[in-house]
This record gives C-alpha cells, sequence and structure tokens, in this order.
C-alpha cells in the first residue's frame, strides 16, 4: 500500500505535467500572436467563454461581440498569463473586463424592445412553461441591468454559473470577502427588485 | 419567498442562456478577420513611421553638423550640458599651426611672414575685415554685399568695457582652471580674443584668444566666428597659407552661409587675379 502511494505520483502526475507544458506553450505562441493557436484556444474554449457571456449579458448579440473582443484582445492579455490560474477561468477573467460596454449595450437593447413590445417569444413543445420561464429570465436580466457591473458579474459567477467565491475572487481579480460582499448586496438588491416587480 | 424567487428566476437564466445557439463559426471568422486586419495595419505603420523616423533623424543629424540648426538648439543642448563630452576634448578643427610657415607663391594680396602686419592686413580690410566686430550670432547674420556686411555687434561685446591686452593673454593661458562654471569660462575667453582683436587690434594676442576659446568650446555658440577670425588674425601675422586653409572651409560652405562671401572675397583677393 505505502509502495503504492509512492509509485502513485510517478503514474498520475505525468498528464497533468505534460497538459500544463503544452499549455505554456499554447501561451507562448499566443503572446506571439499567432493566428493557429488564438484558434486553437477559441475552439477549444468557446463553449465556455460564450455561456459567461450569454448569461452574463442576457443577449445573444452582445455575447457574441463580448466573445469577439475576449479572443481579439487575447495576444495581448496573454503578456500578462502568469499560469496562476488555469486558461479557461483567465478567458472568463478577461470577458468580465471587456463586458462594461457590452451590459451596457445589452440593457439599452432590451430596454428598446420592450418599449416597442417586440419581444421574441419562444416556439417550444411546452409553451406555457416555457414563456414562464423565458418571463422570469427576462425580469431577471431586468433587475440584473440595475445592479453596478461588479456585483453583477459576482452574481452570474456564483449563482448562475455555480462557482465558489475563491474562484469568482479569482476571475474578479479580488480578495474572496470582497466577491462575498459583492455577492451578499446583488442577492439583497435583487431580491428587492423582483419583489417589486411581482407587486406591479 | 423572495428567496424562491431568486432562485427560480437563476434557474430560469441558466436554461435561457444554455438553450441559446452560438455563432461560432460565424464568431470566429470574425475574430480572425480582426487579427488579420490589426496586423495588416501595424505592418503598415511600421513601413511607414520607420522610413519617417530614419529620415528625421537623418536630417537633423546632418543639421546638427552643419550648424544649419536655430541657435536655440545649440544654446539649449549648450545649457544642458549636452556634447560637454566632445567640448572636454582639444579642438581639433583647427591644428595649432607649425612655427615657421612657407608663404605660397601665388599670395599677391597677402603679405610674407616678414612683412609688417599693417601690411599684411592690407587683402582683409579691402575684401572683408570689417571694421564694426562680428555678429554674436553666425547664423542670423546676413550679408549685403562682399565687403560690408550687414551685421549687429555682439552684445556681449558692447556690454563690455575694453581691457588690456594683458588680460586677454592671462585669459587665453589658464581658461580651465578658473573654478567658475563652463559657460561663463567660455564666455570669458571670447570676451577676451574679441577685446584682442577689435580693440586692442593685437593679432597675436587675438589669435592666442581664438586658440584658447575653441579649445574650451570648439563646438560652442561663438565657434564659427572664432574660427573666422583666427584666419584674420593668421592673415594679418603674415601666415597665409595657415589662413586660407581656414577661409576655404568657409568658402566652401562648411559653415553652412557664414562668412561664405566674405571668405571667397578674401580668398579672391590674397590669391590675386588667376590668368
Amino acid at each position: 500500500m505505502r509502495a503504492l502511494d509512492l509509485l502513485a505520483p510517478l503514474f498520475f502526475s505525468r498528464p497533468t505535467a505534460s497538459a500544463a507544458r503544452a499549455e505554456e506553450e499554447l501561451v507562448e505562441r499566443l503572446r506571439r500572436g499567432e493566428s493557429s493557436a488564438i484558434a486553437e484556444v477559441y475552439d477549444e474554449h468557446y463553449a465556455t467563454v460564450r455561456a459567461f457571456a450569454r448569461r452574463l449579458t442576457g443577449d445573444d448579440a452582445a455575447a457574441e461581440d463580448l466573445v469577439h473582443d475576449v479572443f481579439v484582445s487575447l495576444p495581448s492579455a496573454a503578456q500578462r498569463f502568469r499560469g496562476e490560474s488555469s486558461l479557461k477561468t483567465f478567458l472568463v477573467s478577461i470577458a468580465v473586463n471587456h463586458a462594461r460596454h457590452h451590459l451596457r449595450s445589452a440593457a439599452r437593447r432590451r430596454a428598446a424592445l420592450e418599449r416597442l413590445g417586440r419581444e421574441p417569444l419562444p416556439d417550444a413543445p411546452n409553451p406555457e412553461r416555457d414563456v414562464s420561464r423565458a418571463a422570469l429570465a427576462r425580469a431577471l436580466d431586468r433587475a440584473l441591468d440595475q445592479l453596478p457591473v461588479p456585483q453583477r458579474v459576482a452574481f452570474v459567477l456564483c449563482e448562475v454559473e455555480d462557482r465558489s467565491a475563491r474562484e469568482a475572487a479569482e476571475i474578479m481579480g479580488v480578495p474572496e470577502a470582497t466577491a462575498r460582499t459583492r455577492l451578499f448586496h446583488a442577492k439583497q438588491k435583487l431580491r428587492a427588485l423582483l419583489e417589486e416587480e411581482e407587486s406591479q | 419567498m423572495n428567496d424562491d424567487v431568486l432562485r427560480a428566476a437563476t434557474r430560469a437564466l441558466r436554461e435561457e442562456a444554455d438553450a441559446s445557439m452560438g455563432r461560432q463559426d460565424e464568431t470566429r471568422a470574425r475574430v480572425l478577420a480582426t487579427l488579420k486586419a490589426r496586423r495588416a495595419r501595424k505592418l503598415t505603420a511600421i513601413r511607414v513611421m520607420v522610413p519617417l523616423a530614419a529620415v528625421l533623424v537623418g536630417s537633423v543629424a546632418w543639421a546638427e553638423a552643419t550648424h544649419r540648426l536655430p541657435d536655440v538648439w545649440y544654446e539649449l543642448k549648450h545649457d544642458l550640458g549636452f556634447g560637454r563630452d566632445a567640448e572636454e576634448a582639444p579642438a581639433e578643427v583647427m591644428p595649432n599651426p607649425p612655427a615657421a610657415v612657407p608663404v605660397a607663391k601665388n599670395v599677391k594680396g597677402a603679405a610674407p611672414a616678414d612683412v609688417p602686419a599693417e601690411k599684411a592686413e592690407a587683402p582683409a580690410e579691402k575684401a572683408a575685415e570689417p571694421e564694426v566686430p562680428p555678429p554674436s550670432e553666425p547664423q542670423v547674420a546676413s550679408v549685403d554685399t562682399v565687403g560690408t556686411p550687414m551685421v549687429a555687434a555682439p552684445r556681449i561685446a558692447a556690454a563690455e568695457p575694453p581691457k588690456p591686452s594683458e588680460k586677454a593673454a592671462e585669459a587665453a593661458e589658464a581658461p580651465a582652471a578658473a573654478p567658475a562654471p563652463r559657460v561663463d569660462t567660455d564666455d570669458a575667453l571670447y570676451r577676451a580674443a574679441h577685446q584682442a582683436h577689435f580693440v586692442t587690434r593685437d593679432p597675436a594676442a587675438a589669435l592666442a584668444g581664438w586658440d584658447a576659446y575653441l579649445r574650451a568650446a570648439p563646438r560652442g555658440r561663438f565657434a564659427p566666428e572664432a574660427h573666422y577670425n583666427r584666419a584674420l588674425c593668421l592673415v594679418r601675422l603674415g601666415r597665409t597659407a595657415e589662413a586660407e586653409r581656414t577661409l576655404e572651409l568657409f568658402a566652401s560652405g562648411s559653415f553652412g552661409g557664414y562668412r561664405k562671401a566674405e571668405a571667397k572675397a578674401l580668398l579672391d583677393a590674397m590669391r590675386g587675379p588667376t590668368p
């Protein structure tokens, strides 16, 4: 048993070490601005970045724009990548840094659509359930639009994406306690806003 | 109750986001096109900016070497202490003449070495040597005709009362020993040389004065003027071969347009009419 404990790192650490080395090489290529490296990272991490962008902005077009900005700025952002987090986490942190402008434009678009009464309704096999779900999601989006960006990011990372406070803090580049405080205030405000909307 | 609503809304938001279809290929193409365009812009900027920068640097270096930049440039450079190292080195521009200089046979206007100084002064006065002091700012000086340059008296010379030639010689002997700042030392040397040249009219003392000034500030503000006045002193002392060498530099435009016409006229007068 003891021998197995001693031998285990030899067998199990190799793939991790080689993966880390491969990521280092990839990051090095990103720093040089190689298109093939950017394409490689894009293919691997598009789904993650896009899902976060969509959940954060609540808008398909804004999410795609945010994804575009993240990967376009990747060569310059890679210069400050120190390997302390995974590349996936680093990409989400870039998205957080670029989110402000896209959040504003998504909120504007949402407000304009609501004014025009042209909110698209989903066509699905269970329309009733889907309509109520979409209405709930839109209500939360509207409430999120009224939060400060840091609180909104904290809420999406911790509650919608189910990340830990430590991970959210790493992505936002703040202490864990700050992330928890932001989440607390975000939830408090959202509750109040949703209650207000429900009463109307 | 609110917690339930918030939780349900969060779940709904997550499901809505997951249900939305991404445009992966479209965005990928956009990303790569943007990166390509950015790289092309960068390359274009390099292709334009590098030659422009090279031309600019080359032009400035050439203008600096040929003293074509505005005086304020040299003054600023001098005040800031740039190029001090060059000034510390001994003046190589005008090497000291040998003790006995043979007089060129074709020099008709200039007197040989044993001729009195008054006679040797003749071509200089006839052609170019003005009675007024030379300009203090060489680049500003404008020449009306060959023999009568339209120049203003140097400010330094006008402000200074006349001093005896011994003082000039003393100042010329010990330029570096003075504890005063470098600029003051240079100015003192210039004033001493100017005094000996234009006030006491002692060519030997003036020559020593100009040499001392040029040793102290080979690229100083008044260096071109000092070289020219030094050549006049050489003419007066009968050392025409050395004088010609210096005047040739002015006539060929090595100092820009400064004293070009006077130097040409003086050289013509020294050499006499060409057959």
